[in-house]
């Protein structure tokens, strides 16, 4: 796939619009719950659709956010951000199980999924479950992935897929090649939407001089899970250039400079496929037909199954083959 | 949620290493994630029966994190619990996301 553009991000947001537009796909009525380090509704300004968390008996409720004093740039902060610009109406909901630098446990996402499936059952809400982050279960002495989609935390997601909730949960970073998939739990899990990433790299040469190539990112994860069946399902933009909030301590006379930086990660795909499936799901609450739609709209890359999945997101597209179906 | 011929058992050996690794740290606890067939006050109470720790249920899910400490005996009385299907180790979770300045 070519495209003109190295800027992927804003190509789903343009097509984001466009649905908005065409198909009136605003992610209205939906609810993601994002499973993460927890982002900062009040500095992001998303107070208004954060939904508060009204279930949980007292341990759970020790996982749900409430650090607006905690200043530290998280890693949802920038998963809110994208799930929020792609479903300006989407509601989100803030559970966290982690922190940046020290990660979580799998008891911690466990009693997450349950939290959320609780307040499904009670209030109908959350919708989609986004999660970005995962376990890597590999067997040192053996080239081959040791969980078959079958361990406990791959079982929570299922369970709460047959609960009603959409889980889309990120690929891993742990690159790949065709005998070494090592794509974390639970995003292993059969019935899972795993998200993959893709990056541009420029064409130097040939008819295309000038324009870009859309390519697995080399830190995505590769499958397969199992023979019978195959991850990632979907990729979508991994690497975000960001502005920090934060400056350097620099003497006046010199003008004050912004730290850029580049955010990497199967985990910011994930925000792009939770995002894009809060505006199919307002269409349909059929959780095979969003699947359907996200996977058969998808582009193809022209490279492995077992890197890229079905191809890379078509926000605009899936809606438009929810909204065929839906009227057929 | 399905029961794996087989799982219990080899999730159990596996553990058993486990223990036999750690046992000798003094106040060491295992975090523990158990499924259950069907999760009840009496499967609950079978648990703490065995010195084990419960410190999370989660019913919808039918499971239980639980810490035990690494004792052959407790994960004895543990093997004789029918309603356990699998039993694993709560290990840790990465955040997929790397920040290159």
């Amino acid at each position: 796939m070519i495209v003109d553009s190295p800027d992927l991000p804003h190509r789903l947001f343009l097509e984001s619009m466009l649905a908005r537009d065409k198909y009136g796909a605003t992610g209205e009525g939906i609810t993601i719950a994002v499973i993460g380090t927890g982002f900062h509704a009040k500095m992001l300004e998303l107070e208004s659709i954060v939904e508060p968390i009204k279930v949980g008996h007292k341990k759970s409720e020790m996982i749900v956010l409430n650090s607006e004093d905690d200043s530290e740039d998280t890693h949802d902060d920038l998963n809110a951000a994208i799930i929020h610009t792609i479903a300006p109406n989407a509601k989100l909901m803030n559970i966290r199980v982690a922190s940046n630098e020290r990660g979580s446990t799998e008891s911690r996402v466990a009693t997450a999924i349950n939290l959320a499936i609780r307040h499904k059952k009670k209030y109908g809400t959350p919708t989609i479950l986004n999660i970005s982050m995962g376990v890597k279960r590999t067997n040192p002495l053996s080239p081959f992935f040791v969980c078959d989609g079958t361990c406990l935390l791959c079982e929570a997601t299922n369970t709460a897929m047959k609960a009603g909730l959409l889980c889309v949960v990120s690929a891993g970073n742990h690159g790949g090649t065709p005998i070494r998939g090592p794509i974390t739990c639970p995003g292993a899990s059969r019935e899972t939407v795993t998200v993959g990433a893709v990056t541009t790299e420029p064409i130097i040469a040939g008819a295309d001089k000038g324009k870009f190539r859309v390519k697995v990112s080399p830190y995505s994860s590769w499958g397969p899970v199992q023979a019978s069946w195959n991850k990632p399902n979907i990729v979508a933009p991994g690497t975000i250039p960001v502005r920090s909030r934060f400056t350097f301590p620099l003497p006046e006379y010199v003008p004050e400079v912004r730290l850029t930086s580049t955010h990497s990660g199967t985990s910011f795909s994930t925000a792009f496929v939770s995002g894009a499936a809060a505006l199919v799901m307002q269409k349909t609450d059929d959780i095979d037909l969003v699947k359907n739609s996200l996977y058969l709209s998808a582009e193809d890359l022209g490279s492995s199954e077992l890197a890229e999945g079905n191809g890379m997101l078509n926000i605009f597209e899936a809606v438009k083959f929810t909204e065929r179906r839906r009227n057929i | 949620m399905s029961r794996k011929k087989g799982t219990k058992e080899v999730e159990m050996h596996e553990l058993a290493n486990v223990i036999r690794e750690y046992s000798w740290i003094p106040n060491r606890k295992i975090p523990l994630l158990i499924s259950f067939e069907k999760l009840n006050r009496a499967t609950i109470s079978a648990l703490e029966d065995a010195k084990v720790d419960v410190c999370e249920v989660m019913p919808d899910l039918k499971m239980v994190y639980a810490e035990i400490t690494p004792k052959q005996s407790i994960l004895d009385k543990v093997r004789k619990i029918e309603s356990i299907t699998r039993i694993s180790i709560s290990r840790e979770v990465e955040v997929h996301d790397s920040r290159q300045p």
